[in-house]
């Protein structure tokens, strides 16, 4: 049997003949969770440690539960070993040339390293350009994350772990929403159109609809298709500014001088004239202290860098050519415009008439085939 | 198709294949089945193409996503559509990183690269699973585990994509049983479709996992690797393109000179003329004009231009006009203020004084000095007479605004000392600003036609920026000291054979690479090997010979020679059109001094002389071309026309030069390994290693010379060699010396580390010098180097650079080796003797042996790596779809 990462273990009744083992699991239903940095934090963890044992063993133990949401969530081991295999391309070689060699190449490598690292920061810190003020102007969180409890077959006869969870997005579909999750629970006393009615109220269609979800729920989709369209986009052209600044020269100087080994910066006490004595004591408060230093150097000299490569990357930094005088200033502004742009189209759309009707959940004149 | 409950009501009327319309569906009862209803036929099908069919296929693929770009913005769309955008917006990302980072490049393959890599970057991601996983498991299990199909709504999309919703009714019954068949899946089996669905499935889960787990470490090394390879076919091609790009205009000059526009030069002069119009020139305003009517010029020829420019426009003293008066006042004025400015009461009563300007004019006017133009005759007489002017001036209105009847020779009372006082220091005023008007008046203002007359000489200058853009970029293109020139690519493909051609093993490359001395050791070692192998070194020698002959294809020497001639026409013609328009310094810092036409005649018949002679031209004719020449290079030193040239020169003879004294050196060594000591004369070895010499030094005078070969900079050579021996030989002088694969036998190599010396260098033992030249360079070349080199074409040029060799560095003075001098004394500057000597062997070949084991590591650790990964990912396979067959029916 394999075991979730995080030991829980869900039994049916019917199928264990072990009563004592009722492992329960975080959830019993489909779940809506609140969007915050300790879910994001907590999911992005599951996603990443179930990735790399639990999906990783059944894909290639061919396990009949392994689903396209596996699948999927496996996709993100070749982006982490990716970025990490492009680094090692351009340094694992490099301590074997010689020193000249070897510190021109460790500069290529290094900004190489940036390259990849700024790649992915620029690409998910954009991404908050487009949905925050999407957010905050029409209340529709695209990312608005739930969890899905999953139903399996069993392994073997006397399997008892057959339910997992999945974390998923409310509008990670446009075709299917989970509509269902964002109703109220009566039953509890929640008002039944609470979301819909707050996102009517955002996007200005009044207060107190009698069916709110109906007014909203096409515009919604609207605007998560356009939010999805922009963040499969833009956040790239962001992603390109990342690397461009990497590559720029203010790095060379902080690259060359800055080493991961300042840790082994030593202070000795100096109370003995003997020199065995003398360097089997280490001062570790001023070895510490020695440490502190240093990081806060190193961490000067990379603001330092960070802000000349912007500014370098913008203006083509000294003797730039045509060419590099308007090359990094094309693209922060092809990137700045296409995000503008894009949110504000969104925003606008919202308090457009939607183009579809709320009965166009299925478009009466497409004609629907199975396969 | 698993779940496919619409089909439950279609078994009603098969014959009635009409469609309900929509309405009759709306009106329809949920419960009962409508007879005849029935679902369309699905159009969803496996897309089974060939490689032929990819070009199709990435059309349609990027017109979907064109399609589901539109929509996403128009908000509606589908979440295939959407998917696919995230494709869409990785490749956009990946262009623009490559289009800036082609911006950062300097030349054009590392431009190219930046493309390239990118594009490789997504192959590698398409190619791998293809190669890692699709053709092993096609091959193995008999399916593709990355089959792809296409929906009925158009969508194209991965088979095994989602294993809990898999389209299997898109496979016939035919086609699964043949891959049951090919899975070895008994044919005697109940529900034996689903057994081989099911392992079908499982092999492509396993494969799907199998893929994400190794696309990661694949797609990078295999993107590297693949750029690895794309340089060495990029590299080649854009060498052809340039140079033949390159050749072409040097035939077309004017031509390829007209893309050169200067129209921003144009717009800034036009600006310069509307701002200044009429204004008197400034020595500012000079400057900006010479700016802006020559862009991009060398600044020692621009600083020259702004020296002629001022000399033509602002050389002249102007008339005595308007503007001139203007000037005498304000000066006055400024002066007087300035003086008197602590002292409020003298400051007003010396203004009271101060004529205004319509004073000044009439005074001017009075004497006729209006429109007089100044210049160094009369611009004295002119000053005398406008300061008695002023005098006269001063003195009465200071008496009439002080009251008094004259000025007093001796003031009495305080208003006759105010006075007095007032005047005296107005009078040093005024005599101070007519002196400085007078000096600054300018002679020319800017107007339309000196305007036109700039124009003209702009003209002249940027057709020579022009014209000269072009023989400079011939020039850079060519042989710059720049990555990816014609020379430098040529140079790069003779080195980078080396090794191989030396059969250096990649062993030995780890061992010498971090140390000279080692490099020395080993590539003397290889030296001697190849020279003892008649074949062996007449194929290295022929190989480097024949690097050294496709660079002639490649730079033409009459290119070359046009290209001289061209520089010369051009300098010249501008250089004497710039005369005629005044602007001598710019001239002579184009072309230099001229040289007399019957010196130039003289050079003529001398080269007409050595051309018809050819190799028994006596050695006086040669002498005094060269005298006359180097009068020509010294007329024309520091100019323009001659750094063109030079550059030119310079840059071959290095690149050529380093080869020549490899291929030198290979002859040494052969010529010892063969015991071609010398010329026999009389049945005795003659040059250098006379028979009757003592046999250690005979020795040390081989030794000494296979060790210049090797390793001698241009510095060891200046100082006429250093080389420790015993400075007390044996005495034996036998005439033999043995040889036995390249090495002198009983010669042990001497180590010249400083302190682990075993002998001395002897600095007063010319012959010792003269004779290791003399075996190094006079000498003739071996037969099988001359025979290989004739072969080639490149006989001429070795003996040349031989002779050169010999005739300049042996014959130059050093100051501690004054005797140390085979010939009569030859003029040479550093430059000239550092480019003969060329790159040190050894040196050549320890930065050839740290690149290629620099290439070589990368290649085997990631070359290596990407060989295991593939070797595991094909190898999974065999492990892949494992499952317990069902019992077989039994047979009743």
């Amino acid at each position: 049997m394999i075991v979730p990462l995080n030991g829980k273990i869900n039994s049916v009744s019917g199928f264990s003949s072990n009563e004592e083992v009722k492992p329960k699991l975080k959830y019993d239903k489909d779940t809506l969770l609140k969007n915050n940095f300790a879910t994001r934090s907590s999911i992005a963890y599951d996603k990443l440690t179930n990735a790399a044992t639990l999906y990783t063993a059944k894909g290639l133990k061919g396990n009949k539960n392994a689903n396209f949401y596996e699948f999927l969530t496996i996709g993100t081991i070749p982006y982490i070993i990716g970025s990490l295999t492009l680094m090692s391309v351009f340094n694992t070689a490099n301590k074997h040339f010689s020193n000249f060699a070897k510190s021109k190449a460790s500069i290529i490598g290094g900004k190489m390293a940036l390259g990849v690292l700024f790649y992915g920061l620029a690409k998910e810190l954009s991404k908050p350009l487009i949905t925050r003020p999407v957010k905050f102007a029409t209340g529709v969180d695209v990312d608005l994350p739930y969890a899905k409890v999953v139903n399996e077959l069993p392994d073997y006869k006397d399997d008892t772990d057959v339910t997992s969870i999945e974390h998923h997005k409310v509008f990670e579909s446009v075709e299917f929403p989970r509509w269902d999750l964002l109703y109220g629970d009566e039953s509890k006393g929640e008002k039944r159109n609470a979301y819909y009615d707050h996102i009517a109220k955002k996007m200005g269609l009044g207060e107190n609809l009698k069916d709110s979800d109906q007014e909203v729920k096409p515009r919604i989709k609207e605007i998560v298709t356009r939010t999805h369209t922009i963040i499969n986009t833009v956040p790239y052209l962001w992603a390109g500014i990342g690397v461009g600044v990497a590559f720029q020269k203010p790095w060379e100087s902080f690259l060359s001088n800055t080493s991961l080994k300042f840790y082994k910066l030593r202070e000795y006490k100096n109370d003995s004239k003997n020199p065995a004595e003398k360097t089997a004591k280490i001062d570790i408060t001023k070895t510490a202290k020695n440490i502190g230093n240093e990081t806060l150097n190193r961490l000067k000299a990379l603001k330092n860098a960070f802000k000349n490569s912007i500014k370098d990357f913008y203006t083509g930094g000294e003797n730039a050519t045509k060419f590099q005088k308007w090359g990094g200033k094309s693209l922060f502004w092809l990137a700045t415009i296409a995000t503008i742009v894009g949110v504000g189209r969104i925003l606008t759309s919202s308090i457009e008439p939607s183009k579809t009707d709320s009965s166009d959940v299925i478009e009466k004149n497409r004609k629907y085939i199975v396969n | 198709m698993s779940t496919n409950l619409i089909n439950n009501y279609t078994n009603q009327n098969k014959a009635n294949k009409a469609l309900y319309s929509n309405a009759q569906i709306s009106n329809s009862t949920n419960s009962k089945p409508v007879p005849g209803l029935k679902p369309l036929e699905g159009k969803g099908h496996l897309i089974k193409g060939s490689l032929l069919d990819a070009p199709s296929y990435m059309i349609k693929d990027l017109a979907y996503d064109v399609q589901a770009l539109k929509n996403g913005i128009n908000g509606k769309s589908n979440d295939h559509k959407l998917g696919k955008l995230n494709d869409l917006g990785m490749k956009l990302g990946g262009l623009g990183i490559a289009a800036f980072l082609y911006t950062k490049k300097q030349t054009p393959m590392t431009k190219s690269m930046e493309f390239v890599g990118f594009a490789s970057f997504f192959a590698s991601m398409a190619l791998w699973p293809k190669i890692a996983l699709q053709a092993p498991a096609s091959l193995l299990h008999g399916f593709n585990v990355q089959q792809k199909y296409v929906d009925s709504f158009g969508r194209k999309k991965l088979f095994f994509q989602d294993p809990q919703y898999t389209p299997w009714d898109l496979y016939s019954d035919k086609d699964i049983n043949k891959i049951g068949n090919r899975l070895g899946v008994p044919k005697d089996i109940p529900n034996r479709r689903d057994f081989i669905q099911e392992k079908m499935k499982k092999i492509a889960v396993q494969n799907n996992t199998m893929w994400m787990l190794t696309a990661g470490f694949a797609t990078p090394i295999m993107s590297a690797l693949i750029c690895n390879a794309a340089e060495k076919v990029i590299l080649p091609a854009q060498n052809k393109l340039k140079n033949d790009r390159i050749n072409k205009t040097l035939n077309n000059i004017e031509q390829s000179a007209k893309k050169y526009d200067f129209q921003g030069a144009k717009d800034q002069f036009e600006n310069l003329f509307e701002a200044n119009k009429e204004k008197p020139f400034d020595e500012e305003m000079v400057s900006s004009i010479a700016k802006a009517i020559t862009p991009e010029m060398n600044p020692f020829v621009r600083d020259e231009v702004v020296k002629d420019l001022k000399n033509i426009l602002m050389n002249e003293n102007g008339t005595i006009d308007e503007s001139f008066i203007n000037a005498l006042h304000k000066e006055y004025k400024e002066l007087t203020t300035e003086y008197f400015s602590d002292n409020i009461e003298h400051l007003e009563k010396a203004m009271e004084i101060i004529p205004d300007t319509k004073q000044i004019t009439d005074f001017l006017d009075s004497k006729k000095l209006l429109g007089v133009q100044l210049d160094k005759t009369n611009k004295e007489k002119v000053s005398d007479t406008i300061e008695r002017l002023f005098s006269v001036h001063t003195r009465n209105t200071c008496c009439s605004v002080f009251g008094l009847k004259e000025m007093p020779e001796t003031p009495t009372n305080r208003n006759e000392k105010f006075a007095k006082y007032i005047d005296k220091n107005l009078d040093t005023m005024y005599q101070s600003a007519i002196k400085n008007t007078i000096e600054n008046n300018p002679g020319k203002k800017f107007t339309v036609e000196v305007k036109a007359e700039i124009e003209n000489i702009a003209k002249v200058l940027q057709d020579h920026l022009r014209k000269s853009f072009v023989l400079e970029d011939y020039a850079y293109t060519k042989v710059a000291k720049a990555p990816e020139t014609v020379l430098a690519n040529q140079w790069n493909k003779i080195a980078d054979g080396l090794p191989e051609l030396f059969g250096i093993s990649k062993k030995e490359m780890a061992n010498v690479r971090y140390d000279r001395t080692l490099v020395q050791e080993l590539i003397r070692a290889k030296i001697e090997k190849i020279a003892s192998n008649e074949t062996e070194y007449k194929k290295v020698v022929t190989k480097i010979a024949q690097g050294l002959k496709e660079l002639d294809s490649n730079i033409k020497p009459e290119d070359m020679t046009k290209f001289y001639n061209e520089t010369d026409n051009l300098y010249n013609t501008s250089a004497d059109n710039l005369a005629e328009k005044k602007l001598y310094l710019t001239a002579k810092k184009l072309k230099g001094i001229d040289t007399p036409q019957w010196e130039q005649d003289k050079i003529n018949t001398l080269k007409k002389l050595v051309s018809e002679q050819g190799a028994g031209v006596k050695e006086e004719t040669l002498d005094e071309l060269k005298y006359f020449e180097d009068r020509v290079s010294l007329r024309e030193a520091g100019s323009m026309k001659r750094l063109q040239k030079v550059f030119v020169e310079q840059r071959l003879s290095g690149v050529k030069n380093a080869y020549y004294r490899l291929l030198s050196t290979l002859d040494l060594y052969r010529r010892v390994a063969t015991k071609d000591f010398g010329p026999i004369i009389n049945g005795r070895i003659t040059g250098g290693l006379d028979e009757g010499m003592k046999d250690e030094v005979r020795k040390d005078i081989i030794e000494a010379s296979k060790r210049a070969g090797i390793e001698n900079h241009c510095s060891d050579e200046a100082i006429k060699g250093y080389y420790p021996r015993n400075p007390n030989p044996d005495l034996k002088a036998t005439g033999k010396i043995d040889v036995v694969e390249g090495k002198v036998v009983g010669q042990e190599a001497v180590d010249i580390i400083e302190g682990t010396t075993k002998g001395v260098d002897i600095p007063y033992d010319y012959n010792f010098y003269k004779n290791t030249m003399q075996f190094r360079f006079k000498n003739e070349m071996n037969k099988s180097t001359t025979d290989a080199l004739k072969e080639v074409g490149l006989l001429e040029e070795v003996k040349n650079y031989r002779t050169k060799f010999f005739n300049t560095l042996g014959s130059a003075n050093y100051f501690s080796k004054l005797s140390h001098k085979i010939g009569k004394s030859v003029e040479a500057n550093f430059e000239e003797k550092f480019l003969l000597c060329g790159v040190a062997v050894d040196e050549l070949f320890t930065n050839i042996i740290n690149k290629s084991f620099n290439t070589n590591k990368w290649l085997k650790i990631f070359g290596g790596f990407g060989i295991g990964l593939l070797g595991v990912t094909v190898g999974s396979q065999f492990l892949f779809g494992r499952m317990k067959n069902p019992q077989k029916v039994k047979k009743a």
